[in-house]
């Protein structure tokens, strides 16, 4: 382990407790595939955790166990210290806004819409879910379309829609719950850079504005540097965590950070820490 | 190039412009070789044998599209209902997926007289046409259901989405065009089953379709009178076809790519 840079900074006061933890997590696909292995985390309150690795170092499956669309094979996952529950019920101890709604937001790599439905009925999916009526669920849908800037796009359908939109609508969809925890899966590995840039910038917004736990898994040191206020470094075969660098969150994040030494210095570091990492594995 | 022809009048005229040749040519062949109509009647003759037979040939036309419409609809409901409950239990579809096959590969000619001997002769020209639309309908519908993203599934499961919110929101939308274009085959299938369902049947049923006229007309050597019938079975199946285009464009050119112009 290389604990390196400066100690994140509490934000707010509720920030840097443990929101949930994985103790010893393995997971195994079938008898042959080990996903991961003896992986220690934790995700703090109000974070922006980014998990960095090479393809197939299993921070994908860390992101599904979290968020409960797998169940791991060894170890424990503890929400806000609970754990031995099923995954739907830890995910309720998350908190969301109001009660009945899903806890975590979790976004795709791809925009993984329905075609059938509009931008408007594509948000308002997991509230029609949970039983919230078109009218009831509006103010809320208008709401997570203005924070991603499509609120004049409500009756398109994605296939009028760009590759950028579309994610924007994915971003949207998964912010309209007003999760407490935000799972975002390399969800901007299919755009270009000026698109991704664009976007990076306003993931930042929006995670201020709504004050909310982010997990990002990326493939990407640039996009990690640039968006997090925590790395965590994954090496392959089998998955675990070979480094964590912490970057101040003070730092303002812009245009010119983008193109700032300290960027680029922290750009170095995490790229010689995810050299090491698959060079271990 | 390709794509002018996409979009020009030539689209349309091309086709017709071929036709037309081949009437033409049917056309010189009779006159040129003097055939008797009870040989191969002239295209003018056949029309004229429309018209002169219209009563007679139009209540066969009915006759025939009523069984079809009929048959599609219940094939359309019962597949699409069975495909429904294959999709919420494996077992029904391990238990009689198998079934519907060996319904489907059998060739309906041959089951057909057998209904004929237990089931009353319009009973079995439908249960014909039945036969064969139900097959396409399923398989499509049931493939449609099972077509559905996985990534849009776990968006489900995360939102607490129960089974039946999941087939209604999620699996049946994603089944629809599926479904269409299993229903356009069947359009056609049935047409063919009601026809081999009246031929089979024959002059020992009292049906009045189509296809009975055509077994009649041969045994009076009334040639013409066969080639308006056949000319009467083929502009039906032609409107089947276009009908139920139309009805998967309605539904589905909102979001479909088939359904898409090729502009976009």
């Amino acid at each position: 382990m290389t604990a390196i840079l400066q100690q994140p900074r509490p934000a707010a006061p509720a920030a840097g407790a443990p929101l949930l933890s994985l103790a010893g997590v393995g997971k195994r696909f079938g008898n042959q595939v080990t996903a991961l292995d003896g992986l220690d985390m934790e995700v703090r309150r109000g974070e922006f955790l980014s998990l960095l690795g090479p393809s197939g170092c299993g921070k994908s499956t860390a992101l599904r166990l979290i968020a409960g669309l797998a169940e791991p094979t060894s170890g424990r996952i503890a929400f806000n210290g609970n754990d031995g529950l099923a995954a739907g019920k830890r995910r309720r101890l998350i908190g969301p806004a109001s009660a009945g709604h899903p806890a975590i937001g979790f976004v795709f790599q791809e925009p993984t819409l329905m075609p059938w439905a509009s931008v408007f009925g594509n948000v308002h999916l997991p509230l029609k879910l949970a039983g919230t009526g078109r009218r009831e669920a509006e103010p809320a849908i208008m709401e997570a379309l203005e924070l991603v800037g499509l609120d004049g796009f409500r009756d398109a359908y994605p296939r009028e829609l760009s590759g950028g939109m579309k994610m924007r609508v994915s971003i949207a969809r998964a912010l309209v719950t007003k999760p407490r925890l935000l799972l975002m899966d390399e969800p901007f590995a299919a755009l270009d850079e000026i698109t991704r840039f664009k976007l990076n910038n306003d993931l930042l917004q929006v995670w201020r504005q709504l004050n909310c736990t982010i997990v990002f898994v990326t493939h990407s040191v640039f996009e990690s540097v640039y968006l997090s206020t925590r790395i965590l470094v994954f090496r392959a075969r089998p998955g675990r965590i070979a480094a964590e660098l912490a970057i101040d969150p003070a730092l303002e994040r812009d245009e010119a950070f983008r193109t700032s030494p300290e960027y680029a210095a922290l750009c170095r570091q995490t790229s010689t820490a995810l050299a090491a990492a698959m060079n271990a594995g | 190039m390709a794509h002018r022809l996409e979009t020009s009048p030539f689209r349309w005229l091309l086709p017709v412009a071929v036709l037309g040749l081949v009437i033409l040519g049917w056309d010189l062949v009779v006159r040129l070789n003097d055939l008797p109509p009870y040989i191969l009647p002239g295209p003018l003759r056949v029309l004229d044998t429309l018209i002169a037979d219209r009563d007679v040939l139009l209540g066969s036309l009915m006759v025939t599209l009523r069984t079809t419409l009929v048959a599609l609809v219940l094939a359309a409901v019962g597949g699409a209902a069975l495909a429904l409950l294959f999709a919420s239990a494996r077992i029904v579809e391990f238990s009689l997926f198998p079934i519907a096959i060996i319904l489907q590969v059998t060739p309906l000619i041959a089951i057909a007289p057998l209904m004929l001997i237990y089931l009353s002769t319009d009973t079995a020209v439908l249960t014909c046409a039945w036969i064969v639309a139900f097959f396409p309908i399923l398989s499509n519908t049931t493939l449609g259901l099972n077509s559905v993203d996985p990534n849009l599934r776990d968006l489900f499961r995360l939102s607490g989405a129960g089974r039946v919110k999941t087939l209604r929101l999620l699996q049946m939308p994603t089944a629809l065009p599926y479904f269409l274009g299993g229903l356009r085959i069947a359009g056609g299938l049935a047409l063919v089953g009601a026809v081999v369902g009246e031929i089979a049947a024959g002059s020992a049923g009292q049906g009045s379709g189509l296809a009975f006229r055509i077994v009649e007309s041969a045994y009076r050597l009334n040639i013409p009178r066969m080639f308006a019938a056949l000319l009467l079975i083929s502009l039906a199946g032609i409107l089947i076809y276009a009908g139920l285009s139309l009805l998967s464009w309605l539904l589905l050119r909102r979001w479909h790519e088939s359904a898409l112009g090729k502009g976009n």
